[in-house]
C-alpha cells in the first residue's frame, strides 16, 4: 500500500536558507559616471543601482564583502547584478524580464499614418513638408490610396491598429478622412482588429459639424501649441497673426464636445522657444493640460548635416529642457500635478518592467516596428521623418508604393533588411556597452539625415548627445532628491 | 595649462594592461573632439590626439584634465571588458531564452514554491518529499 505524504508549509528556521559562501559571480551589466561621486549600475533587464564612483571596480575586483557591505551586497543580488550561486537560479526570471522589455515588438506595427493631404492655410517657418496652398486639390490622398492603406493595415498582426490623419492641415481633406473612417471602420469589424483614429490638426479650420461626427466616431484630436500668443504665432504664421487665437478657441471647443481627456496638444521647439522656456510651460497649465511634450528641437530643415550647428542647438535644447524640467517640478513640489512626456517615457523605460510606445526610443527602432507612413501620393514611408526627407528629395527610406508593392514587399522588403542591419543599439558600436541601453533605442532616420550615415557615429551625434544627457540628468535628479523620484513614479503611474 | 595651442598628445600604451579593442572603443569616444590616430606595435600601442584640420583651439580643457579623463576612461573600458568576458556566457543565454519559442510553464520545483497549492491542489496525491523531485509527474497525470 502507498503512503501518499503531503510537504508542510509551515515556515522554516533560517538555517535551511542559509546559502554556501561562494564567491560571488558578476551577471551582465553597464555602468556610466552619472556625477563625479556617483555611478549607476544598470543590469541586463534594466534594474539599476546608484552607487559611489569606484564601486564597479571593487565588484569586479571581488572586493565586496558580504558582511561589511551587506546593503550594497543584497542591493546588488536583488537587481541581477551578482548572483552568489554557482549556477544562476533566476535566469528565467531575468529572461522573462528581458522579453517584457522587448514585447512591444510582438504584435509588430500599430501606427499607420495617413497624410490625407498636403495643402495647408499656415505657412510655419520650421515646417519640414513643404507646403502647397489650401486650395490645390492636387495634393490630396486619392480614395484608391486611401482603400489600399487600408487593406495593408488590416495585414498588421497588430490586433489593435491606429489611423492618424496627418497633414498639411488634415481638415482640410476632411471628407476624405470622413471616407477613411467609414472605410476602415467596415475593415476592421471583418479583420476583427479595434482600431483608434486620431486627427492631427491645427484646429484652425475645425467646425462644430467636423467636432460632431469626431464625437460620434470616438476620434481623437493632437493639435499644436507652442506656447504663449507672441511665441505660437511667431513660429506658425498665417495671414492674420491669429494662429493661437484659434488653436485656443479651437481646443475649448474640442474639449466641449469630447471631453478634455480626448483634446492633446504637441509643442514644437524653435530657435525662439529655446529662449522660452518657463512661458511655454506655464501656457500650457494655463490652457488646462496636465502634462507637455518638451520635443528636441528638430534637425530636419534646418542644419541637417552640420554637426557644429546641430552640436550648439542641442546644447541649447538641453539648457531649455532643464529650465523648464526644473518649472515644471517646482509646480508638483507645490502640490500640482503637471508631467513632462518625454521624461515619463524614459522614466517609464527606468522605473518600470515594461517597454514604451515611443518610436523613437526603441530598440529595435519604432520605424517599421512600430509605425508606417502612407503619404499623399501612394509612396510608403518608414516613419513621419523619413516622409519629412522625401519632401526634401530624400528617399532614402521609401518602402515601396501603394499601387505596386505588396504588404511583404513593403514591410520585409530589401529596404526594411537594409534599415534592420541598424535598427537595434545592442550593435551599435558606442551603444553596445552603454549603460543606457535599455532606456534609449536608435535612430537611423536621424542619423542618415544628419550624418549621411544610417549607422550613426555616436560621438557626434546629435541624438546620443540629447539622449544620453537627459537620462544622465534624471539619475542625478533621483539621487539629489528622493522626493523627486516619488514625484517622477507619479508620473508614470499616471501615464499607464 | 588651457589647450589654445594644442601641441599633439602621444600615448603609449602597455598591450599587456590594454587589450586593442578596450583602445579603439575608449578612443571612439574622442573621435569628435580629436583626430585620432592609433598605431598596433608589439608590445603596445601608441595613440596620437591632435585637432581636426582647420582646428585651432582644442575643447575646452587642460592638459591635465585631458589626461585625467584619457585615464578614467582607459580604466573604464577595461572594467567593461571585464565584465563582458564574464558575463558573455550568461547573456547569451539570456537573449536565447528569451526570445526561444517556447511555452513550458515550469514551476519552481521546490516543496516551499506552491504555498497555495496550485500545483498540488489539497488531497492530490504527490510524490515529491524531497525537493526538486517528481514535479513531472504529478503534471502527467
Amino acid at each position: 500500500m502507498s503512503v501518499i505524504t503531503k510537504p508542510s508549509r509551515k515556515f522554516k528556521a533560517s538555517n535551511e536558507y542559509q546559502v554556501d559562501l561562494t564567491p560571488y559571480r558578476l551577471l551582465p551589466f553597464r555602468f556610466h559616471e552619472v556625477t563625479p561621486e556617483k555611478e549607476v549600475i544598470v543590469s541586463e533587464v534594466g534594474d539599476w543601482l546608484l552607487v559611489p564612483r569606484g564601486t564597479v571596480l571593487r565588484l569586479v575586483s571581488r572586493e565586496l564583502d558580504r558582511v561589511q557591505d551587506a546593503e550594497l551586497y543584497a542591493d546588488l543580488l536583488a537587481n541581477f547584478i551578482i548572483s552568489d550561486a554557482a549556477e544562476v537560479p533566476l535566469l528565467d526570471v531575468m529572461a522573462t524580464r528581458y522579453r517584457t522589455k522587448k514585447s512591444f515588438l510582438d504584435a509588430f506595427t500599430a501606427l499607420h499614418i495617413f497624410v490625407v493631404t498636403l495643402r495647408c492655410e499656415h505657412t510655419c517657418h520650421y515646417c519640414q513638408v513643404s507646403r502647397v496652398t489650401a486650395d490645390n486639390q492636387a495634393f490630396t490622398m486619392s480614395r484608391a490610396h486611401i482603400d489600399k492603406g487600408i487593406a495593408l493595415m488590416m495585414q498588421s498582426p497588430n490586433p489593435h491598429v491606429t489611423m492618424e490623419f496627418q497633414g498639411g492641415e488634415a481638415l482640410l481633406a476632411f471628407d476624405t478622412i470622413v471616407y477613411a473612417v467609414e472605410q476602415a471602420r467596415v475593415q476592421a469589424q471583418m479583420h476583427g482588429k479595434q482600431i483608434t483614429f486620431v486627427i492631427c490638426t491645427n484646429l484652425a479650420v475645425v467646425t462644430p459639424e467636423i467636432l460632431a461626427y469626431c464625437d460620434q466616431n470616438q476620434i481623437l484630436i493632437s493639435t499644436s501649441l507652442d506656447g504663449p500668443e507672441f511665441l505660437h504665432n511667431a513660429n506658425r504664421h498665417r495671414p492674420k497673426r491669429n494662429s493661437y487665437q484659434l488653436t485656443v478657441e479651437g481646443i475649448a471647443q474640442a474639449r466641449a464636445v469630447l471631453g478634455h481627456e480626448r483634446v492633446s496638444a504637441l509643442m514644437t521647439t524653435s530657435t525662439l522657444s529655446l529662449e522660452h522656456p518657463i512661458a511655454i510651460v506655464d501656457e500650457y497649465i494655463r490652457q488646462g493640460f496636465n502634462s507637455i511634450f518638451l520635443r528636441p528641437i528638430s534637425p530636419y530643415g534646418f542644419a541637417l548635416r552640420s554637426d557644429k550647428k546641430n552640436k550648439y542647438q542641442t546644447e541649447r535644447f538641453l539648457e531649455f529642457y532643464k529650465t523648464a524640467l526644473g518649472h515644471i517640478l517646482d509646480c508638483n513640489f507645490k502640490g500640482q500635478f503637471f508631467r513632462e512626456d518625454y521624461a515619463t517615457i524614459i522614466l517609464r523605460k527606468i522605473l518600470t518592467p515594461f517597454p514604451i510606445g515611443y518610436v523613437d526610443l526603441q530598440s529595435p527602432a519604432g520605424l517599421i516596428n512600430g509605425v508606417v507612413v502612407f503619404n499623399y501620393d501612394g509612396q510608403v514611408y518608414a516613419s513621419d521623418e523619413a516622409r519629412m526627407l522625401a519632401e526634401m528629395q530624400d528617399y532614402e527610406f521609401r518602402l515601396g508604393h501603394l499601387d505596386t508593392h505588396s504588404y511583404e514587399q513593403i514591410f520585409y522588403g530589401s529596404k526594411a533588411k537594409q534599415i534592420a542591419e541598424v535598427w537595434s543599439n545592442e550593435s551599435l558600436a558606442g551603444c553596445s556597452e552603454c549603460a543606457f541601453q535599455t532606456y534609449c533605442g536608435a535612430d537611423p532616420v536621424l542619423h542618415h539625415a544628419t550624418q549621411g550615415d544610417m549607422y550613426g557615429y555616436r560621438p557626434t551625434s546629435v541624438f546620443c548627445q540629447k539622449n544620453m544627457e537627459i537620462i544622465r540628468y534624471l539619475f542625478e535628479l533621483m539621487d539629489a532628491d528622493p522626493q523627486i523620484e516619488r514625484i517622477f513614479r507619479s508620473w508614470v503611474a499616471d501615464s499607464n | 595649462m588651457p589647450l589654445d595651442s594644442f601641441t599633439p598628445i602621444e600615448l603609449r600604451l602597455d598591450r599587456a594592461t590594454y587589450s586593442e579593442a578596450v583602445i579603439y572603443k575608449c578612443f571612439y569616444w574622442y573621435g569628435g573632439e580629436y583626430d585620432v590616430h592609433i598605431e598596433p606595435q608589439a608590445d603596445s600601442i601608441i595613440v596620437r590626439l591632435s585637432l581636426p584640420e582647420g582646428k585651432t583651439t582644442a575643447p575646452n580643457t587642460t592638459d591635465e584634465a585631458l589626461l585625467s579623463r584619457i585615464q578614467n576612461d582607459l580604466v573604464d573600458f577595461k572594467l567593461r571588458e571585464l565584465i563582458g568576458q564574464e558575463t558573455q556566457t550568461i547573456r547569451e543565454l539570456l537573449v536565447a531564452k528569451a526570445f526561444a519559442n517556447y511555452d513550458t510553464e515550469q514551476p519552481l520545483l521546490t516543496p516551499v514554491s506552491d504555498p497555495v497549492g496550485f500545483h498540488f491542489p489539497e488531497g492530490e496525491p504527490s510524490s515529491y518529499v524531497s525537493n526538486y523531485q517528481a514535479l513531472p509527474q504529478v503534471q502527467g497525470e
